[in-house]
């Protein structure tokens, strides 16, 4: 399975032509069974807006996305759906569902106009349920979950879907520490077992762990892709986020390897000379 | 809105709202305008008009057919308001949204106003009377569906930005509608005093009417209602799917464009032959779904069928009940689905308050 994208130019339009905005321009890429590829950049570099494409939402102004090389476009939507399933950044609003009931959406693609669910959509649920660490929330309404618990349902939905690809938006916002820990670990178990995972986000020391590859994108475009030791380095990131961040290295708790980290944490400059806000909350302390 | 007791079992409910409606379609040929005749002589009637007993005598037939007629419309008229809120506030997500508060039930009167207007003289009679000639009925069928479909149109566009619909917008946009087919209906008024006729038909548009309905009236509802029920079937799973959003609902693989417009259509074919038939009733669309879906929950394969039930309980019902409380000062049921409803949207609108903030 693969889903590939290439020279992917998008426009959101204006009332006037400089009220335009060009959010991609000649983005290229690909994510294979196996892969969890993490999408990273400062806020509006067109992350979403290219998970708003591959899924189908927007049509590119130039460039084309093909699912094992057939054009996305050419897709009816039920086939889609069977094929590419996405993990929104959060609806737009909670419907008042049982848990069961809202994984169950994940089906849709699957009934009929007038037949039920099948014994085979019960399974997917359940199963899906069960991959996602949700067995004993089935009866409980979506509205009564915690964050951590709801994004693990959404997740949950998403494999109900049965699709190969995987698009996860954001999928940590507004979680505690342990929680985004452990909807990575969940992303890294799904791509293990075969599916293809592009994840959205901002937390660049999670995508170290991780994701198999990172894609920097800035203004509409990729500047840098690679494994964690190429993108997450001060000559890929300072361009973006400039210099407040420390770099390092730690150990991985599975092999043993060593991989980048990144903190948002001002340090003394090369010279030795602290900066001046560093210097500042020196002194109060 | 969560809640702890489980939703009750739809069978139930439809076994219930149809014993009732049974109840009240009986008391309501029981008692007409006048006491001539009572319940066995409109069956008799009933009976008569599939040509398996004799007519029953001189006028007496007529009045049985008439009584027969409005009951028919009524219902009809009952279950298209309702069917058509429940896919609008599917479609748009919200209890607040109903074809006479977002404009579509005005759009269909002033179509049909302007039809009037426009075939005066022998179609002006048609809303009064049952003898309505050549393609005049039709035609005001035609006027008022195309007055919703703009209408709708127009709301519709006016609160969506980028693919989400706005609900505060949505409902000014309803209000600025509203006004201007008021405003627009008043100058037609106006304009037609000095011809009696056209100044009746044109009031008793306003208020609704269900009394004096023809074999016409009930097939023009009926097949609308039933080309709308066709429809069920394609989107009821669909619009619970669009409760977290139409974005959502197009990525798990529901077509959203088409069950958007396939949803507003129907809402706005049933509500237009809802006023072409019985002139502007509102709130029934409002009140209908709103209340089945505290009862059996929010499924719409639940709540679009019950509508077809839960609506010409209300509309028959509160028109029995005002019949029999005030005999043959009997108020137009446009006028007590307004009092009744308007209170009603009032608490309403009082218990979501944060919520339309939200949206």
């Amino acid at each position: 399975m693969k889903l590939a994208f290439s020279n992917i130019v998008f426009d959101y339009v204006g009332h006037s032509a400089d009220q335009s905005l060009r959010a991609l321009n000649g983005v290229t890429g690909e994510v294979t069974s196996g892969d969890l590829l993490a999408l990273i950049g400062p806020n509006g570099a067109g992350k979403s807006t290219l998970v708003r494409l591959l899924c189908g939402l927007d049509k590119p102004a130039a460039g084309t996305i093909t699912v094992n090389g057939k054009p996305l476009a050419e897709l009816d939507h039920k086939q889609r759906a069977r094929m590419i399933a996405v993990v929104p950044q959060s609806l737009d609003s909670l419907p008042v569902v049982r848990v069961d009931d809202f994984v169950l959406g994940g089906r849709y693609a699957y009934l009929s106009a007038w037949g039920g669910p099948s014994g085979e959509d019960r399974a997917a649920v359940a199963d899906a349920l069960q991959a996602c660490d949700c067995t004993g929330l089935e009866s409980r309404l979506l509205t009564q979950l915690s964050g951590g618990q709801r994004q693990r349902v959404l997740i949950a939905r998403a494999l109900a879907q049965g699709a190969p690809v995987l698009l996860v938006d954001e999928p940590t916002n507004s979680l505690d520490p342990g929680h985004q820990l452990a909807i990575f670990e969940l992303l890294d178990q799904l791509a293990k077992r075969g599916h293809a995972v592009l994840v959205v986000t901002h937390e660049l020391n999670l995508a170290s762990q991780y994701a198999t590859s990172l894609v920097l994108l800035d203004e509409g475009r990729i500047t840098c892709q690679g494994n964690a030791h190429e993108v997450l380095t001060p000559s890929a990131l300072e361009p973006i986020y400039g210099r407040g961040l420390t770099y390092g290295s730690l150990k991985l708790e599975v092999n043993g390897k060593q991989r980048p980290f990144v903190l948002p944490w001002r340090s003394p400059d090369e010279d030795g000379e602290p900066q001046p806000d560093h210097q500042g909350r020196d002194a109060l302390f | 809105m969560s809640r702890d007791r489980p939703f009750t079992s739809p069978y139930l409910l439809a076994a219930v709202l149809a014993v009732l409606l049974l109840g009240i379609s009986m008391g309501s040929l029981e008692l007409g305008s006048t006491s001539r005749i009572g319940l066995g002589e409109t069956l008799h009637g009933l009976l008569a008009m599939l040509g398996l007993k004799e007519p029953l005598e001189g006028s007496l037939q007529t009045i049985a057919e008439l009584r027969l007629y409005k009951l028919f419309t009524s219902i009809g008229v009952g279950a298209a308001l309702a069917l058509s809120g429940a896919l609008f506030q599917g479609v748009f997500r919200n209890q607040l949204a109903s074809p006479s508060i977002i404009g579509v039930t005005a759009g269909a009167s002033l179509g049909a106003s302007v039809m009037i207007i426009a075939l005066s003289g022998s179609a002006g009679s048609f809303f009064l009377v049952e003898r309505a000639a050549g393609l005049g009925p039709i035609a005001i069928s035609v006027a008022a569906f195309v007055g919703a479909v703009l209408s709708t149109l127009l709301v519709t566009l006016f609160a969506t930005t980028r693919g989400r619909i706005s609900v505060p917008t949505l409902l000014l946009t309803g209000i600025a509608v509203n006004a201007i087919v008021g405003g627009a209906i008043a100058a037609i008024q106006r304009f037609s005093v000095e011809e009696a006729d056209l100044m009746r038909a044109l009031m008793t548009w306003t208020f609704g009417r269900l009394e004096d309905r023809s074999l016409y009236h009930v097939l023009t509802i009926w097949v609308g209602l039933g080309l709308t029920v066709s429809i069920i079937p394609r989107v009821s799973s669909e619009l619970d799917l669009f409760s977290a959003g139409e974005e959502d609902a197009h990525n798990l693989g529901v077509n959203t464009a088409r069950v958007k417009w396939l949803s507003l259509g129907a809402g706005a074919l049933c509500a237009s032959l809802a006023v072409a038939v019985a002139g502007q009733i509102a709130f029934v669309g409002l009140i209908t779904p709103h209340i089945l879906r505290t009862i059996v929950g929010p499924a719409h394969r639940r709540l679009l069928w019950l509508s077809l039930l839960g609506g010409p309980v209300l509309l028959c019902g509160a028109d029995l009940a005002q019949r029999v409380a005030l005999g043959h000062g009997a108020l137009p049921p446009g006028v007590i689905m307004s009092l009744l409803g308007g209170p009603f949207f009032l608490l309403l609108l009082l218990r979501n308050r944060g919520q339309v903030e939200a949206w």
